[in-house]
């Protein structure tokens, strides 16, 4: 199992944060953990992760646009969770959502995917 | 209700080509009059021209007959000469007899034509000269019987004249010739003429009597016409009434499926975020738990954190259904407002300025202690935030009453004795689209991150669960008041209170005092003009300050400006400022939606001013009114 470099961007610093340690625990390493839209884009240019989780639900739907804006200085492979997986597929159909409340394999399984 | 009418006979443009065929038929009717009259002097003329044909043949006839008496008389007197014979002498003295009449009758008969007459002067002459002639001759064959030289003489001057005579005549009847030619010409043309015009004429009546018959159908075919349309757009406008009202009733259901829609989708995201804290909590604990029990325990706190919050979201939301478990005692709310103070301040006020005003005399109320602290800390966090670069917050208590029509105008308030608890900022406000969904569930203004656009919901619901009311009063950069009211608890250590003395009859005015109320809700607006003409007081209103002031220029002999503080556009304090500087002497009555000290502590007012806070009852205000006026 590779380990990468991943961005966590999560407005709920509580989840955030045990997010970011279940990720440890599974042997990744977690560059930053950011909590709004432009925090995310800022780390993003700055560690220039392998991986980006972001909530989709960062206060209307800024996790999108804030992969968007990354996604425009180049690709980054990136996973979406979210309360309400629909409404993500529906403006992306072709992005990996992730269902909250997940648990470690279906991450796994997520990151796996994302990264193949 | 917005209903089109539609309908070809009823367009603009066939209401002016009807206009044309109804002009066309005037004008047929007056061509065919002018018509009439050409035709009838047609027939005039005809006449004339007969009458000048048959003149001109009279004529001809008569120079005939001269000719031929000329003649006879010739004969006559010829055949007595060869003969001697008396009865010779017969046709020439008929002759004679008739000459004379027939030239006077055609001298008569050309009197128009001068060079007929002319003609007949001659031919007059002429045939004197003949007659002398032929008179001579007999008298000279009676007197000297017939010499041959003298006779020869006389036939030979009788020859000559005859001759002249003949042709005077033979031009005189050529003359008439000529002009009967031309009268029979005349005669001709003018009827074709008069044919023709006939023939028009007759065309044009049928013509004209065809539109008019095709206008007169046409007419009718347009007020029947009309007639149902006019039935088809009456059941129309009904039945899109009907539909106006089905649609007006389906939207307030997408309404509510919008409004529950954006509460499902807040509690499923918070849900969704606490339900992930307390399974990764708890997965990232079991991992931990033989390795290292601290960071496991660390872990489990985590989850239970998470749960937690969970648990404060179903109490919030309950509280926003109106369902959550109260404990309700009899408080006053003096002592519970100040005994917040401490909390308050050190919560709110670094950089805002907080002021607390207790009403003496306030009466107590029935409600959960927990909750209603939990109100207006809530009510003073949204005011903080409101004041981004500080500002004044004022918390004040007062007992209030809440008469009939503020219940109108406020569905499901009961009227009677409240308790007001009232939280004022002197913030960015809120427009009033704002206000209509503050109180929803997940409605929020803030920004990401910053509440959960739960508070005003939760105080709403628990207010409405104590039986109270909640109203704002707010306008963009004018601040916001919210005001909490409680019912008056009348509980049993307060039993003078309900023993209440009739109150003294409202003073009216009898003197017709004008009063000008300005005020830019409309529905307030009205209820204060009806209320002050109930009063007996002539009342102008204006719904803005601009309108009051043309108001007044109109009327200058107002009694009483009633003003509301806060308006869009010109404010009344300006407004009052305006008139009185006009009409010195002019009596002013503030009144505003925020509350007295509010607006005191905020510099709108001067501390003396009067001013009557909203909600006002028809009796507060009548009472105010007539002190005033009775300064």
């Amino acid at each position: 199992m590779t380990a990468w470099s991943i961005l966590v961007v999560e407005d709920d610093e509580l989840l955030g944060l045990l997010l970011g340690e279940l990720l440890v625990e599974m042997g990744h390493r977690v560059c930053a953990i950011a909590i709004d839209e432009a925090a995310a884009v800022d780390a993003a240019a700055v560690h220039r992760p392998d991986l980006m989780i972001v909530d989709a639900g960062l206060g209307q739907g800024c996790g999108l646009r804030a992969v968007q804006t990354v996604q425009a200085t180049g690709s980054v492979p990136h996973i979406f969770t979210t309360g309400d997986a629909d409404s993500v597929r529906r403006s992306r159909p072709d992005a990996i959502v992730l269902e909250k409340p997940f648990n470690e394999p279906q991450l796994a399984r997520a990151i796996a995917l994302a990264m193949s | 209700m917005n209903q089109t009418f539609r309908g070809a006979g009823l367009a603009p443009n066939a209401s002016a080509a009807r206009i044309d065929r109804s002009e066309w038929n005037a004008w047929g009717i007056g061509l065919l009059s002018i018509l009439l009259c050409l035709g009838l002097g047609l027939i005039w003329l005809q006449r004339i021209n007969t009458m000048m044909v048959a003149h001109t043949i009279e004529v001809d006839e008569r120079l005939a007959t001269v000719m031929s008496s000329l003649q006879d008389a010739e004969n006559g007197a010829r055949g007595y000469e060869i003969t001697g014979r008396k009865e010779f002498l017969e046709p020439y003295r008929g002759a004679l007899a008739r000459l004379e009449p027939d030239l006077s009758a055609v001298r008569s008969d050309t009197v128009d034509n001068p060079r007929q007459q002319a003609a007949i002067d001659r031919v007059s002459v002429q045939a004197a000269k003949r007659m002398a002639q032929i008179a001579a001759a007999i008298a000279l064959r009676d007197s000297s019987g017939i010499s041959s030289e003298a006779f020869v003489e006389l036939l030979r001057q009788g020859r000559s004249t005859m001759e002249a005579t003949r042709l005077e005549i033979v031009g005189m009847r050529a003359e008439e010739a000529r002009l009967l030619i031309k009268r029979q010409q005349s005669a001709d043309a003018t009827l074709l003429w008069s044919t023709v015009i006939s023939i028009v004429g007759i065309l044009l009546a049928i013509g004209t009597n065809l539109v008019g018959l095709r206008d007169q159908s046409r007419r009718k075919a347009l007020v029947s016409a009309g007639r149902d349309e006019l039935f088809a757009a009456n059941t129309a406008l009904v039945s899109g009434n009907e539909r106006t009202e089905d649609a007006e009733s389906q939207l307030r259901q997408l309404q509510k499926m919008e409004a529950v829609g954006q509460l499902t989708g807040g509690i499923a995201h918070d849900f969704n975020n606490m339900l992930a804290i307390i399974i990764a909590g708890l997965d990232l604990a079991r991992r931990q738990l033989r390795a290292d029990p601290d960071k496991a325990l660390a872990r489990i706190d985590s989850a239970l954190e998470g749960a937690r919050r969970a648990a404060t979201l179903t109490a919030r939301l309950l509280a926003f259904s109106r369902q959550q478990a109260l404990s309700p005692v009899a408080l006053d709310p003096n002592r519970l407002v100040s005994g917040m103070s401490d909390l308050l301040r050190r919560t709110i006020g670094e950089q805002v300025r907080i002021e607390i005003v207790l009403s003496g005399g306030a009466w107590r109320v029935h409600a959960d202690v927990a909750q209603l602290e939990n109100a207006i800390i809530n009510l003073c966090v949204n005011a903080r935030d409101a004041m981004v670069d500080g500002g004044r917050l004022t918390i004040e208590t007062s007992n209030a009453h809440l008469d009939d029509s503020y219940a109108r105008l406020n569905g499901e308030v009961v009227p009677g004795q409240y308790v007001l608890i009232a939280v004022t900022d002197s913030g960015v406000g809120m427009p009033p689209d704002v206000v209509r969904r503050a109180f929803e569930p997940f409605f929020t203004t803030k920004g990401a991150g910053k509440g959960t656009g739960l508070g005003l919901s939760q105080v709403f619901g628990f207010i409405k669960q104590s039986g109270g009311h909640v109203k704002i009063y707010s306008e963009p950069d004018a601040g916001t008041s919210v005001k909490l009211y409680l019912p008056r608890w009348l509980g049993p250590d307060h039993a003078d209170a309900v023993t209440a003395a009739i109150p003294p009859p409202t003073p009216v005015s009898a003197r017709e005092e004008l009063v000008l109320v300005v005020e830019d809700d409309p529905d307030v607006r009205t209820v204060s003009v009806d209320a002050l003409r109930y009063l007996g007081y002539a009342v102008l209103h204006a719904a803005s300050a601009e309108e009051a002031l043309e108001v007044m220029a109109r009327h200058p002999r107002i009694d009483l400006l009633f003003t509301d503080i806060v308006m869009p556009g010109v404010t009344g304090r300006v407004l009052a400022d305006l008139a009185v500087k006009a009409h010195p002497g002019l009596k002013v009555l503030y009144t505003t939606g925020y509350t007295r000290n509010a607006v005191v502590h905020n510099g709108v007012l001067d501390a003396g001013v009067d001013l009557l806070p909203k909600p006002f009852t028809v009796d507060q205000l009548g009472l105010k009114v007539r002190e005033m006026l009775d300064r």
